[in-house]
């Protein structure tokens, strides 16, 4: 309400051009005039008196202003200067960033082919590259672009997709790969920051000194450049970053001739590099929130201005939708129909995604099935919310519970998926006695079945049990029993309740169809649906996935799909069912999801990883590399991080202090200076905010490199902060500012730039660097100053420990697919290890020896365990024990 | 100065009379505003006057109707229902015999019911928590308590709605709506805390519309009136369910924003500081006074032994009557049996059970175990020699000592190692208990290092309950250390213990204390004598365990439960509950739902408001005159923040609240949207011009209909036996389970 009556103030009565400052005037003085009218008698604090005394104090700061900055002798503030003109760089500017993007060059390629090994995260990305090289489907918690550059810069180099950068130290020389070319992309785009931060700063209207300063800045700020150096999607990300902001800034400068063509490009620039930007790591949504913060705030000042009517308001919105909503969608969209279009084959990716999403890859063909199951059918059901595989037993028995036989979800289709549905006992005999006991008979909505494993003679069984992982007691084991012969109980009794069907066959809502009807088995006695929720069994389960059945739950896990159907009875000519083929938007969506979920899961701790709360300061940097006395350790230039955050607080405390101001009336323009603060400081530190802060809410883990977009923001702030604080010192006293603050970056730079080339360095100087404690590189690593060898690791004395290096983003690649059937249909038999459907346990499990293979199939141990199960069955479970019927008692 | 004091006297003793606002007139410049279109309005605004004769009789006939829904057949089902069990039953009896226990709300609503039960059945029997009352028992009376909570809600919204200034047919209205609501009227009739709650929320936020209506006459009676009346509120509203914190929440915004509106008045320094510690008094210290004094009253009534000892620490639990810790010997020798508690809440005793670790060294476990238990015996030895506790000297446990704890049951002896990680906090060391008390293991040693004792006893030597101490292990110079952390399934969800090698030696995870101990050759003495708790720190460890239960109670994401509901699905009355588990033919039903048309219509306002501030704000932007008749804009911001911030922030927050959610979390948020629509009512027929007459046969018309609502779906509201096959048409959604439930199996 507040800021609303001061925006009435502010606009109504002199509403022609908000930023002039005479109508400004004209508007406080006739706001003045009218007080003692304007203002709510209801109002309980008299503020009558107030508003008067503040119009008049407004008025006499308003003129101040005018004639100050009239005679400003350093660029002036006021933006009538910028209202007639358009904005462009100078001659001399160009020159001067022409010399700086040298220097630059030399600061940000020199030594790139150091270290010739594999570093940090370039285990993932240089991985990646390799996959879109080969076409093999691949996933990953980030969107492609970035990872698509690479593969082009790789191309274009010369690499083949052969090395596999298995691990951190392996050697690219040896192996051949043109891992330069590849390292050149990012040191590129990380060199074009600099002229970006320059154009930015002049864009946002800063002097040309201030935009050498922040040029500088970026070139030699220590963190941007490591990251910018190896195979890594950071460079990316903060490249469109930057562009996009630099694109926002000149859009701003357009904002007097709405609708111009450069007003348009620039928009539309700015919209395709969000989509860029987001289609490198979803950190782009920041940005996407950044702009979209600014837009608001523009289209709501504009509301106010009178001299925009109805229908041209309504031209800005549309033009900003489109331009930052639609585009950046589409460009989304875009880079991943090349993404799906180049990665065509079937990879170790496809476990992630659904039987639609695979069908569409080369080499996975789920084929067609006949579409109507019937009584008899041997089918194959596949687990439809959580993609982790088949309904499977095996011949192992549970450790807990029942000790009955494990039924469990598989990844991988061999022969021990199969089921044969089959009717119970009381309907078989009645079938039988029917008139033509031979005539197919579909399975409907409502039937009730019982599932024979077609391997191991068991029947789906469930009862009063806890499962192994899920113990929670509306959860019931589900096992295999009985044997061959064994007519089996009524605890082996399924209801099928066909809740979705495929909307094009109405049939299939009612009728059960392979691939269209969505299905729940709903246990008869016990009134518990056949559900998973991607629990890991434990060893003796060989790692596959629980099945349990469970009371009241919800729909969404408790859906199967009939993925093959095998009936000899069926005719030739019978209908067939397949997969539909998803539509791009399907698919990106699919993968989204995905992505969203596994990223979500990425909780396990990492030795360097860190929390938000903790880079302002630049608390710990990250090994990324280390070898025998050189390392490469990610550590920005203290002073740039150091400062910069203080220019946020700074622009944040000066807010607040202008919040109480105005709110007493005293609207101070500052020579125009405040206009200014606003649009660019202001603009930067609410990016800085949108890109740091939102890290705290998330669980996963966090790495000091997940600053750096916000750290160029700060930059920014820092530098338009300077600029604007200096203006009214003399021009000596601001140039012996910015110098100090250059020289010491500069010095900075040098003195860290060890650990950011991996370029050889003394203990003493290393030791001397260490600011502070919690920066752990290990100085051991470097020899004394003087010695000529390294120090024997022996001899270390107190050596802090240090973890080594490891890769940042975990490895979340499946095992490749091993087996299909072969063409007579029978399964080859190369098990191959339990799937891992959680990246994380995947993660947990990668130094563990493989697991145990399931041995299954052998007949005479199958005899032997028959008959054991038998003993069983007569002594510990006779026949129907445990069917005592569930009563709810909660139903009518 | 003393002209604006004149007018502010002048204000409070008459009613003011709107100014007529002066318009802003047509800009000089060339401006496109969006269409003109002048507002008549007839009925000025104003503020409310107390006529006896007119609203002393709707206060009262309002009662009279509230009453009688609260009221009706209130006796008829003897079973215990649904949170009754706690309630009315389990904690009010526990009250009664002064036993310990422990609970996620805190207590002041408790103890008002358990009053109500001391007062109707006078004795501290127990009863069954489910099933029927005893047939002696006079559950009707304390029914009819709570439900006096309930009664008091359509009067207080009446004259809430009279201290925004709402017009009385308005402020009927609102009262009916309350009265019209079966979810407010069901709530109120059984033994449950949301009924005070309610009324306290509904107390709050009459008395700061009060405060508000007083704002002219700043320090008069009246306003000192309002705002302690509101502080007392705000006090018994949050000790009875934190929920209150929201209207406190509500309170302090609203305080803010007055405030702010202060700071831009150019006030004499004194009165701006006298206005500001006014409100620090009433406003922050009041309710943490009356908060502070219902868990004194809890603290002082439950002097006994009960079963919620065990959240609290030792020290605490030793001076509650007929605690197994309260007699025990008090120095702790070497031979002696003991259980170690961790000063980390939450961590529990250190326990070992004969099960190994999964990976790692592979031997045995050690975890934090919060019940008592044989397992948690831990024997306390000397280095070195075997153990002969009967025949050797007794020496004392002192600081400094190197010590080794063998697990009574397993014989294995407290161990860590660097070769191990801890299996959870991967940055410490495993604990394990491994080995024979034989054997000449350095790995077993810890060294007892004391890091606070009771002053008047403290001579160096580890004593039962007032020592804490941390166990330094000898080889690897790591804290045992237990942060409350779960275990994987295969630690049986118990909680780890681990080495800590980041030395934080004062952090609670770190300390521990004897907690019981034994020794057949030590005389026991009464550690009531010796031990000493203070108020403040028993208040704050409740709390924080009161706040870990309350997050403890988070449920299975995949399974349908016909008593919780999502936050989303409240507004639109999307879940009903059944209040009585038992659904079955003869069972006298009751069931939660509101009434819909009351239901859907306010959520509908919440929705609404926004978008009118959004309309009327761009109007005035765009320098449209007539946008506000004269205090109209005052007006619709004044009452509308309240009521709509309040829904706010009784709603949102439970999006982010990780525990079980029911339908009747929703009901504060749902008053102050009752009261929107009230509001509404007001707001359209003043901006409609609509004269006395037309204005009443409005309300009228809503009256009846929401009436009409509540009669349809009375029979589940005052209970139900007939057969379910009529209640078909009551089910207006499919998702509601009156007559069915859509995912029975």
């Amino acid at each position: 309400m507040a800021h609303l009556e001061s925006m009435r103030y502010r606009k109504q009565p002199g509403g022609n051009a908000g930023h002039d400052e005479a109508t400004v005037i004209s508007g406080m003085s006739s706001v003045a005039a009218g007080t003692p009218t304007t203002l709510d008698s209801d109002d309980a604090y008299g503020a009558d008196g107030a508003a008067g005394l503040n119009s008049d104090l407004g008025y006499s700061y308003e003129k101040k202003d005018l004639d100050f900055s009239t005679s400003s002798t350093l660029a002036p503030f006021a933006a009538g200067d910028r209202q007639h003109q358009r904005f462009c760089i100078s001659r001399n500017q160009w020159i001067t960033l022409g010399f700086i993007v040298l220097a630059a060059a030399y600061v940000r390629l020199w030594r790139l082919s150091n270290p010739a090994q594999v570093v940090f995260d370039e285990v993932h990305f240089g991985k990646f590259a390799g996959k879109y090289l080969n076409g093999t489907y691949f996933f990953d918690v980030h969107p492609p672009l970035a990872k698509m550059m690479f593969a082009a810069a790789g191309r274009l180099a010369g690499y083949d997709g052969v090395f596999d950068f298995k691990s951190i130290g392996l050697d690219y020389i040896a192996a051949n790969v043109p891992y330069i070319g590849m390292r050149l992309m990012p040191a590129l785009l990380g060199l074009s920051m600099v002229p970006i931060t320059y154009v930015t700063l002049a864009a946002l209207g800063h002097a040309a000194d201030a935009c050498a300063l922040g040029a500088l800045l970026v070139c030699f700020e220590n963190a941007l450049l490591t990251q910018s150096r190896l195979i890594l999607l950071d460079a990316s990300l903060i490249f469109f970053t930057g562009l996009t902001v630099m694109f926002w800034a000149l859009f701003f400068t357009e904002s007097h001739r709405p609708f111009g063509n450069r007003w348009w490009g620039y928009l539309m620039l700015t919209g395709v590099n969000l989509g860029n930007a987001l289609s490198c790591k979803w950190v782009g949504l920041f940005l996407i929130a950044t702009v979209g913060v600014w837009t608001v705030k523009d289209l709501w000042e504009k509301l106010g201005d009178l001299s925009i009517s109805p229908g041209q308001y309504v031209r800005h919105f549309v033009a900003r939708a489109v331009a930052l909503i639609v585009v950046p969608v589409v460009v989304y969209l875009f880079w991943f129909q090349v993404h799906f279009s180049v990665l065509h084959k079937s990879g170790d990716g496809n476990a992630f995604m659904s039987p639609e999403f695979q069908n569409t890859l080369d080499g996975v063909n789920l084929g067609h099935t006949p579409r109507d199951v019937y009584f008899g059918s041997r089918v194959r059901i596949r687990h439809d919310a959580t993609n982790a595989g088949y309904l499977h037993s095996h011949l192992s028995n549970y450790e807990t519970g029942s000790k009955q036989q494990q039924v469990t979800l598989y990844g991988f289709r061999d022969d021990n998926n199969y089921w044969v549905l089959t009717r119970t006992e009381a309907d078989e005999e009645a079938h039988q006695n029917s008139t033509n006991p031979h005539e197919l008979q579909q399975i409907k909505d409502g039937d009730t079945v019982r599932l024979l494993h077609w391997r191991t003679h068991r029947r789906l069984h469930s009862h009063n049990e806890r499962p192994p992982v899920t113990t929670n007691d509306y959860q019931n084991e589900v096992s295999g029993y009985g044997w061959e012969g064994f007519n089996g109980d009524s605890n082996d009794h399924w209801r099928v309740q066909i809740l979705e069907g495929d909307s094009s066959i109405p049939d299939s809502k009612k009728k059960l169809m392979a691939i269209h009807s969505k299905f729940r088995l709903i246990h008869v006695n016990q009134r518990c649906a056949l559900f998973s929720n991607r629990k890991k069994l434990p060893k003796w389960g060989h790692e596959q996935v629980e099945v349990s059945c469970m009371k009241s739950a919800k729909f969404p896990k408790t859906l199967w799909r009939v993925e093959s159907n095998i009936n000899e009875n069926i005719p030739a000519k019978a209908p067939l069912a397949e997969y539909r083929r998803p539509s791009l938007i399907e698919k990106v969506l699919e993968a989204t999801a995905v992505m969203w979920r596994v990223n979500n899961g990425l909780t396990k701790s990492h030795p360097y990883e860190s929390r938000p709360h903790t880079w302002p300061w630049m608390r710990r940097g990250m090994a990324f590399w280390g070898s025998d006395n050189r390392s490469i350790y990610l550590l920005g230039t203290p002073i740039i991080w150091w400062l910069s955050f203080v220019a946020v607080i700074i622009f944040a405390g000066v807010q607040v202090v202008m919040f109480f101001r105005d709110r007493r009336g005293f609207h101070d323009r500052l020579l125009g200076a405040r206009e200014r603060y606003m649009e660019s400081v202001g603009f930067s530190s609410v990016g800085w905010v949108l890109h740091w802060v939102p890290f705290f809410l998330m669980g996963r883990q966090l790495f000091l490199h997940h600053y750096l977009p916000a750290l160029w923001l700060a930059i920014l702030a820092l530098v338009g902060s300077l600029d604007l604080f200096t203006r009214r010192l003399s021009r000596k006293v601001r140039q012996v500012i910015m110098f100090a603050l250059l020289l010491a970056t500069v010095r900075m730079y040098f003195q860290y730039s060890h650990i950011a080339y991996g370029s050889p360095w003394t203990r003493q100087g290393c030791e001397r660097s260490k600011w502070l404690k919690s920066w752990d590189y290990d100085c051991f690593r470097f020899p004394e100053l003087g010695a000529t060898t390294p120090v024997a690791p022996g001899l270390k004395p107190n050596v802090p420990e240090v973890p080594m290096p490891t890769a940042g983003a975990p490895d979340i690649g499946g095992e490749p697919v091993a087996i299909v059937r072969n063409k007579n249909g029978e399964a080859q038999h190369v098990p191959p290890p339990a799937q891992n459907f959680d990246p994380l346990e995947h993660e947990n499990k990668l130094n563990e020896p493989a697991p145990e293979i399931h041995q299954d199939h052998l007949n005479s141990n199958s005899a032997k365990l028959d008959l054991e199960m038998k003993k069983k069955a007569t002594t510990v479970e006779p026949g129907s024990s445990d069917t005592a019927v569930a009563t709810n008692e909660e139903h009518e | 100065d003393s002209a604006r004091q004149h007018a502010a006297k002048r204000d409070c003793a008459a009613d003011s009379q709107a100014a007529p606002k002066q318009q802003p007139t047509g800009s000089k410049f060339v401006a496109y505003p969006l269409r003109r279109e002048p507002v008549s309005t007839s009925v000025p605004y104003q503020r409310n006057r107390w006529n006896s004769s007119v609203d002393g009789w709707l206060v009262l006939l309002l009662t009279v109707i509230c009453a009688f829904t609260r009221l009706y057949q209130i006796g008829l089902s003897n079973r215990v229902s649904w949170d009754e069990s706690y309630f009315n039953v389990r904690f009010s009896g526990m009250y009664l015999n002064h036993s310990y226990h422990h609970d996620v709300h805190p207590p002041l609503a408790k103890l008002l019911i358990s009053f109500s039960r001391f007062v109707a059945d006078g004795s501290n029997r127990t009863m069954e928590p489910k099933g029927n009352y005893p047939p002696d028992f006079n559950y009707t009376f304390t029914r009819c308590f709570t439900a006096l909570f309930g009664i008091g809600l359509a009067p207080l919204a009446y004259l809430t709605c009279f201290h925004l200034n709402m017009q009385r047919q308005a402020c009927f209205l609102a009262g009916l709506l309350v009265i019209a609501d079966n979810a407010l009227c069901v709530m109120s009739r059984f033994v449950l805390l949301d009924a005070p709650l309610l009324f306290f929320t509904a107390a709050a936020l009459c008395s700061i519309a009060g405060f508000q209506n007083t704002r002219h006459c700043a320090f008069s009676p009246a306003w000192w009136r309002w705002l302690l009346l509101t502080g007392a509120a705000l006090g018994l509203v949050s000790s009875s369910k934190w929920v209150g914190f929201f209207a406190v929440a509500l309170v302090g915004l609203y305080t803010m924003e007055e405030l702010l509106n202060m700071y831009a008045d150019f006030m004499p320094a004194s009165t701006a500081i006298k206005h500001f510690g006014a409100r620090v008094a009433a406003l922050i210290i009041l309710p943490i006074a009356i908060y502070m004094a219902s868990f004194a009253v809890h603290f002082a009534v439950l002097s006994h032994s009960g079963p919620g000892d065990a959240t609290m620490p030792p020290a605490f639990q030793a001076r509650l009557y007929g605690s197994k810790l309260s007699y025990q010997p008090f120095t702790v020798m070497y031979g002696s049996l003991l259980d170690l508690r961790s000063m980390h809440p939450g961590s529990g005793l250190l326990h070992s059970h004969p099960h190994k670790y999964p990976d790692g060294s592979q031997q045995q476990q050690v975890t934090g175990y919060s019940h008592s238990d044989s397992n948690n015996n831990w024997v306390i030895m000397r280095t070195g020699n075997e153990l002969n506790y009967t025949s050797d000297p007794l020496l004392p446990v002192k600081d400094g000592d190197t010590v080794r704890l063998m697990h009574k049951r397993t014989s294995a002896m407290l161990h860590s190692h660097r070769n191990y990680k801890a299996h959870v906090s991967t940055h410490d060391y495993e604990v394990t208990a491994y080995g024979k008390p034989e054997w000449n293991d350095t790995n077993n040693e810890w060294r007892i290092e004391i890091h606070k004792e009771e002053s008047s006893v403290a001579n160096g030597e580890v004593h039962a309950i007032t020592t804490q101490f941390r166990l330094r292990h000898a080889t690897t110079n790591c804290l045992l250390s237990a942060a409350g952390v779960k275990l994987p399934p295969w630690g049986f969800r118990q909680t780890e213990v681990s080495c800590s090698r980041s030395q934080s030696p004062r952090s609670a995870a770190n300390l521990w204390v004897v907690e019981r101990h034994a020794n057949p050759r030590v005389p026991s003495v009464d550690m009531r004598s010796i031990v000493k708790t203070s108020f403040i720190s028993n208040f704050l460890r409740l709390n924080m365990e009161m706040a870990r239960s309350n997050n403890a109670l988070i449920p299975d994401r995949d399974k349908y439960n016909h008593l919780e509901s999502d936050p989303w699905s409240w507004p639109f009355l999307i879940y009903p509950m059944r209040l009585l588990g038992s659904w079955k033919k003869g069972d006298i039903k009751y069931y939660e739902v509101g009434n819909p048309l009351i239901w859907w219509s306010s959520a509908l306002m919440c929705l609404l408001y926004p978008l009118q501030l959004a309309y009327y704000h761009v109007r005035q932007a765009r320098g449209v005159p007539g946008v506000w008749a004269p205090g109209e804009e005052r007006h619709f911001w004044n009452a509308g923040k309240l009521l709509w911030g309040g829904w706010m922030l009784h709603y949102l927050p439970f999006f982010a609240m990780g525990r079980v959610t029911y339908i009747h979390h929703y009901l504060p948020a749902l008053y102050f949207a009752v009261l929107l629509l009230a509001f509404e009512v007001d707001h359209f027929c003043r901006r409609l011009a609509l004269g006395e007459r037309p204005r009443t046969v409005v309300v009228a018309m809503c009256a009846v209909c929401m009436l009409a609502g509540f009669c349809w779906f009375a029979p589940l509201t005052f209970g139900y036996t007939g057969s379910m096959n009529d209640l078909k048409h009551r089910q207006w959604l499919p998702t509601w389970n009156i007559y069915r439930d859509k995912y029975s199996m």
